[in-house]
């Protein structure tokens, strides 16, 4: 596992400093869309390979995926992702539960989209404006699959490394568990690396 | 140039072409083109306001999730997709027929807005705006949103009451066969299985007949169905032979009635296994008949003898034991008409009274049976008095039978009068009928007791039974009897002023005009 990066503590200070921002205003966003209060925090970020995450999702039958592409100063595929359950359970407490079964899960692939688009959006944007540049970002894409299937349908590696994020999703009668994964290949990693070293000089 | 490229020209005519709104704005957010869709949807035409600021086109934009969109777009390259979901009518977009009815956010479009940077090598970066109409879908969406609920409320209250009454069918004691107007079985309860020996699922769609003797042997139920509302089957219990899975065949009470579902009749049948019942019966009438039978023949020898003491004929008895053996020889003549009473009435009840029908004139019967009873009536010093108001009528009766019931009547009559006073026998004629009423001026039947007054070992007090005499089952004898006659028995009484009992009988030739 030696290529998987070991980051100094700056670096993944620096790091979650930045999702924060992101999923603070990405909360921020879903809040006024659904007029509710939805709290989204990020409690850890941590480099590991895309085997180890399927590892953590394997005790779920599906898992919901919400991936955009940006491209840049490097390059990376950025999911959202959500257990089956949770991901239902997401778009039932942001539609109201008066909706049946049957509407949610006409709606989920949608509703979804459009939150993972949110997220994204936010997270990119942050790193964006703190690197102070602009990325190629692709529209989002809506997956449901097997952890198995899941690195196939999502056209990754095994091998790729992938900044995992998780991301607390605090409902008004649910808590919700996602992740938030930015893949990498080792050049898009040694890239993302030297704009963090940038970003720290520039700051100190 | 390359000619396989198409020219501007050529595209703009695509834009406009395309069956979606296509909004383009420059780097400051002012409008730089849209296609015809946006200007028909609109009716804002694009010459009057290319150049300015979309938020000033579309003010109610202002604030919104669209113009954060195109600022990221704009500044960061963020793409965003608007569904419907929670925000569905963005822009103040109607239907060409709406215009001039109703502007509201009510009659606009349901969008769905695609936001995205187009970057041209060398310029600032361009906004696209891409909206969809998706009202038709959503229409669509909602209606059925709101059928599924109501299919829902509806499968759930279904649901309850399923429960409920399979709960009420599976707990039954009795055997409980729901079937349609053929006769096909649509439910099974366990107490029917346990009865008959098959299982629901071996009898679903069977026929009621395989179980109920009764229903078999008629092709179709509807008519068997129809013969029991007229035998008066539906709704009462009836008496009926059932066939178990081994073959043994048993005695049911049955009673059926209809239920309505919709358009769909259907009937239940609670069924009652009442093997037991009837075995206690037969050892009951067994019992009785014995008993009456051995009780008799030693009672007819001693009646006989103290007949022959209190006519004196044997030899002189003294006064004080004649007066006993006289007490003695009543009551042996009571104990033998309650015997005969008894019996009467179990052969009636099983059955086996046998008559032996033939036309009397109904004068000639009437004033035969007061001849019989005089000197009872004298007794309580009451006095019979026939009053004719019709002539010549003939029944058919069996005479011992008639003068039965009649005796009964009369002795009645007179054991309930007040001394002095007159029982009157009215013979008249009314519908087809004979009447024989029997009227008496004492004390009445007790309202309390009138409903009770037709059953076995009745009269109104107990008390009455030392004091008068009799069984009490002299009217059910002749209720059964004038029954069987095809005549019928009835009453009116009055507490305080008499009662008068009306015996009816078929005339069998009328020659009154």
């Amino acid at each position: 596992m030696s290529d998987i990066p070991k980051l100094n503590e700056l670096e993944e200070d620096l790091l979650k400093e930045l999702f924060n921002l992101g999923v603070g205003k990405a909360a921020a966003s879903l809040s006024t869309i659904v007029t509710q209060e939805i709290l989204l925090s990020v409690p850890k970020v941590e480099f590991t390979k895309s085997s180890a995450m399927v590892d953590l999702l394997n005790n779920n039958t599906s898992i919901i995926s919400i991936s955009q592409s940006i491209h840049g100063p490097f390059d990376a595929k950025s999911i959202l992702l959500f257990p089956e359950h949770g991901g239902m359970e997401v778009v039932r407490q942001m539609l109201g539960s008066q909706l049946s079964d049957e509407a949610i899960a006409d709606l989920h692939e949608e509703a979804l989209s459009e939150i993972g688009n949110i997220v994204l959006n936010a997270c990119i944007g942050a790193i964006s404006k703190s690197m102070n540049t602009v990325f190629d970002v692709e529209i989002p894409k809506f997956n449901q699959a097997s952890p198995e299937e899941l690195l196939k349908v999502s056209n990754l590696l095994d091998s790729d490394t992938i900044l995992l994020i998780n991301i607390n999703m605090k409902l008004k009668d649910s808590d919700i568990e996602g992740y938030l994964a930015f893949v990498f290949s080792s050049e898009s990693l040694k890239k993302l690396q030297g704009s963090l070293t940038q970003l720290i000089d520039s700051l100190s | 140039m390359d000619s396989n490229a198409l020219t501007i020209e050529c595209y703009w005519n695509l834009v406009n072409n395309i069956n979606s709104g296509i909004i383009v704005l420059n780097s400051e957010k002012k409008i730089l083109h849209w296609n015809q869709w946006i200007q028909d949807h609109s009716q804002f035409s694009l010459n009057t306001y290319k150049d300015q600021l979309l938020s000033d086109v579309f003010p109610d934009l202002k604030n919104s999730r669209i113009i954060a969109a195109i600022d990221d777009a704009l500044e960061l390259g963020l793409p965003s997709l608007i569904s419907n979901i929670f925000s569905r009518t963005p822009f103040a977009l109607y239907n060409s027929g709406n215009f001039n009815i109703d502007q509201s956010n009510n009659n606009r479009i349901q969008q769905t807005v695609n936001i995205s940077r187009i970057k041209v090598e060398g310029e600032k970066p361009y906004c696209l705006i891409q909206i969809n109409d998706v009202t038709a879908s959503t229409v669509r969406e909602q209606n059925l949103e709101q059928q599924v609920k109501e299919r829902k409320e509806i499968e759930s209250s279904l649901l309850k009451i399923e429960t409920r009454q399979r709960a009420i069918m599976q707990s039954m004691i009795d055997a409980l066969i729901i079937f349609d107007s053929n006769g096909f079985i649509d439910a099974f309860n366990p107490a029917a299985e346990k009865l008959f020996g098959y299982s629901e699922n071996d009898m679903m769609g069977d026929n009621i007949a395989f179980l109920i003797e009764e229903f078999s042997g008629v092709k179709e139920l509807r008519e068997s169905i129809e013969l029991m509302f007229e035998l008066g089957i539906i709704g009462k219990t009836k008496e009926c032979e059932a066939r178990k899975r081994n073959g043994s065949h048993f005695p049911v009470d049955i009673s059926i009635s209809e239920i309505e579902l919709g358009d769909e009749k259907f009937f239940s049948a609670v069924i009652r296994d009442i093997t037991d019942r009837k075995q206690i019966d037969k050892i009951k009438k067994d019992f009785i008949a014995t008993v009456s039978h051995e009780l008799r023949t030693p009672l007819t020898s001693i009646r006989g003898s103290l007949g022959l003491l209190c006519g004196g004929l044997i030899a002189d008895v003294p006064k004080k034991a004649l007066d006993l053996i006289q007490i003695a020889n009543n009551n042996c003549e009571r104990l033998i008409y309650l015997i005969n009473d008894i019996l009467d009435i179990e052969k009636a009840a099983s059955g086996q009274m046998s008559f032996e029908f033939r036309q009397f004139d109904l004068k000639t019967l009437v004033k035969q049976s007061i001849a019989n009873n005089e000197s009872y009536a004298t007794q309580y010093n009451v006095n019979y008095q026939l009053i004719e108001m019709a002539k010549d009528l003939t029944v058919e009766v069996d005479e011992h039978r008639f003068q039965q019931i009649m005796s009964n009547l009369l002795s009645n009559a007179a054991k309930f009068s007040i001394a002095e006073n007159s029982v009157e026998i009215i013979i008249n004629f009314q519908n087809d009928f004979a009447e024989i009423d029997v009227k008496d001026y004492g004390q009445g039947i007790p309202d309390k007791f009138k409903e009770n007054i037709w059953n076995k070992f009745t009269q109104a007090d107990t008390s009455t039974t030392r004091e008068k005499g009799g069984t009490g089952l002299g009217l059910a004898i002749s209720k059964t009897l004038i029954e069987a006659m095809h005549g019928n028995i009835s009453f009116t009484s009055k507490e305080g002023e008499g009662s008068t009992f009306q015996l009816r009988l078929p005339v069998a030739k009328n020659k009154t005009t």
